[in-house]
């Protein structure tokens, strides 16, 4: 029945208006620092088999090709791609870029923790550096009031140069986390990421270190997406849409010549 | 039995079959490795009832299906878990339900590091399942070759068939699965493009263009059936009226 092609269609329809959604919030956040953009896949839905390939068609013969009717289209996952983002330079030694693969780690306020890659810290009235939404760069690093400057090393050493002292002072490391798979990741919003049973367990190390990228100093990393590849994106989508609502009219159409034909 | 009302009921289901199938190549239009379906046409002959061929008439038309594995278009994604594949060659699936084959190179890793599919069945190399170590970059070669930071330590299991529209049938889920009428060979002639993907093989103007054949092909068959309809009406009053 032209039945089946107004629900097929109807599946491809909603799939493009996933995808239309997912464009949007992209460019959301297109200046959005350390933001991924994520990219909605596709996959065909189960067939109806009204003839199987192989099966016999006589007894010396087996048949060369079927017939087999696909029920439509769904979106099977958000893929967030970890490509890095472009720098930006800020000349704020509060501002780190992760030059490779890792996150940062920041304890959120209910104490669980959570991953970014949003450089972009502060500090606050303690002298801890925090996240501009208050969670605590772990491990918890303070910074003394009377500091005068504040550097971070590639490998995540952070000292301080306090007046009238000659050497500078080790205050702390940042240790950052890597996963088996990024993309398992949970956004949580605010930047944060959190380990789900798709990424896998966290593992914790010194930034230039097996395969944990090195730390920058004074940069910020800006979000990955791509404005014109987005736009582009959203017209084939559009496009899309509109091509599944004309195969509705069209198993509407036939639907009137059947009604017609009966009258 | 009144031979072109049913050659009218065929050919008006086949052309319902035909939309069905055109309905899902465009719902897949942006499936990743996806292979447009094509509906082939063939006659069936209605019984014979003499000598003469002018008798042998053809009564209808029923269809079988065919998938076109023409390559779709490849884009770059820049993603290191996305591969395309240039030439005739299938990735190889391992799912609980057995060996499966696809185009769709949107790879991804599972929490313990495993190379898998978005549905999670894992992708077979040369030594069976797939296991990248942690620690750096996956890199693909152009001959499926695996390495991390250099050091290669597996490489994908490619195979194709010779003829893979009597190989292969479609399970979903961008998986193929074989028909028993030929055996997977080893692919040659095949590279690996990584950080790129096969969009689907749908031309979606041919596809519009087609289904508006297809419907006034299906209101032609109508206006048959209307006339036969007719004619018929008129044969009967005209043999009731003689009585």
């Amino acid at each position: 029945m032209p039945n089946r092609a107004l629900l097929t269609a109807a599946t491809g329809m909603q799939v493009q208006q996933q995808n239309v959604d997912n464009i949007a919030n992209n460019l959301a956040n297109a200046s959005t620092n350390g933001f991924k953009r994520t990219r909605i896949e596709f996959q065909d839905l189960m067939y109806q088999n009204m003839r199987s390939a192989g099966g016999a068609a006589n007894a010396s013969a087996n048949l060369p090709v079927g017939l087999q009717i696909g029920m439509g289209a769904r979106s099977i996952a958000s893929e967030r791609l970890f490509i890095q983002g472009e720098y930006k330079q800020t000349e704020n030694p509060l501002d780190m870029v992760i030059e490779g693969s890792g996150f940062f780690q920041v304890r959120q306020s209910n104490g669980d923790l959570a991953y970014t890659r949003n450089g972009s810290f502060h500090l606050n009235n303690q002298g801890q550096i925090v996240t501009a939404t208050g969670e605590f760069l772990e491990p918890s690093i303070t910074v003394p009031t009377e500091a005068s400057s504040f550097t971070v090393g590639n490998d995540g050493t952070v000292s301080v140069t306090i007046p009238g002292q000659a050497n500078a002072q080790n205050i702390g490391q940042i240790q950052l986390a890597i996963f088996a798979n990024p993309a398992g990741l949970e956004a949580l919003g605010r930047n944060l990421f959190r380990e789900t049973g798709a990424s896998g367990q966290a593992t914790v190390g010194s930034p230039d270190s097996n395969g944990i990228g090195r730390l920058s100093q004074g940069m910020v990393e800006g979000s990955n997406v791509n404005v014109v590849e987005e736009l582009v994106n959203m017209i084939s989508a559009q496009r899309m849409y509109e091509t599944n609502s004309k195969v509705i009219s069209t198993a509407d159409r036939m639907l009137g010549t059947i009604n017609q034909a009966v009258s | 039995m009144n031979y072109g009302l049913y050659t009218s009921f065929l050919g008006m289901r086949s052309r319902q079959r035909t939309l069905e199938t055109q309905a899902n190549n465009i719902a897949n239009a942006m499936t990743t490795g996806y292979k447009a379906e094509r509906l082939l046409y063939r006659t069936i002959e209605a019984e014979k009832k003499g000598e003469s061929s002018l008798q042998n008439l053809v009564a209808g038309v029923v269809t079988s299906g065919g998938t076109d594995f023409t390559a779709g278009n490849i884009s770059q994604t820049g993603r290191d878990l996305d591969v395309a594949i240039e030439g005739d060659a299938f990735l190889q699936i391992q799912t609980p339900r057995g060996v499966r084959y696809t185009r769709a190179g949107n790879l991804s890793l599972d929490a313990n590091g495993q190379l898998v599919t978005k549905n999670g069945d894992l992708v077979v190399g040369q030594k069976g399942a797939i296991t990248v170590p942690a620690g750096g970059e996956l890199s693909i070669g152009s001959d499926g070759s695996l390495a991390v930071k250099g050091q290669k330590f597996d490489q994908l299991k490619l195979v194709r068939f010779e003829n893979p529209t009597a190989a292969l049938q479609k399970e979903g889920d961008s998986l193929f699965m074989e028909t028993g009428n030929e055996k997977p060979l080893q692919a040659t002639n095949s590279q690996i493009i990584q950080g790129s993907l096969e969009g689907s093989n749908i031309n979606s103007i041919q596809e519009m263009v087609s289904m508006i054949n297809n419907n006034r092909e299906f209101e032609s068959i109508q206006k048959s059936v209307t006339l036969l309809m007719n004619d018929l009406g008129k044969k009967i009053a005209g043999e009731i009226g003689k009585i």
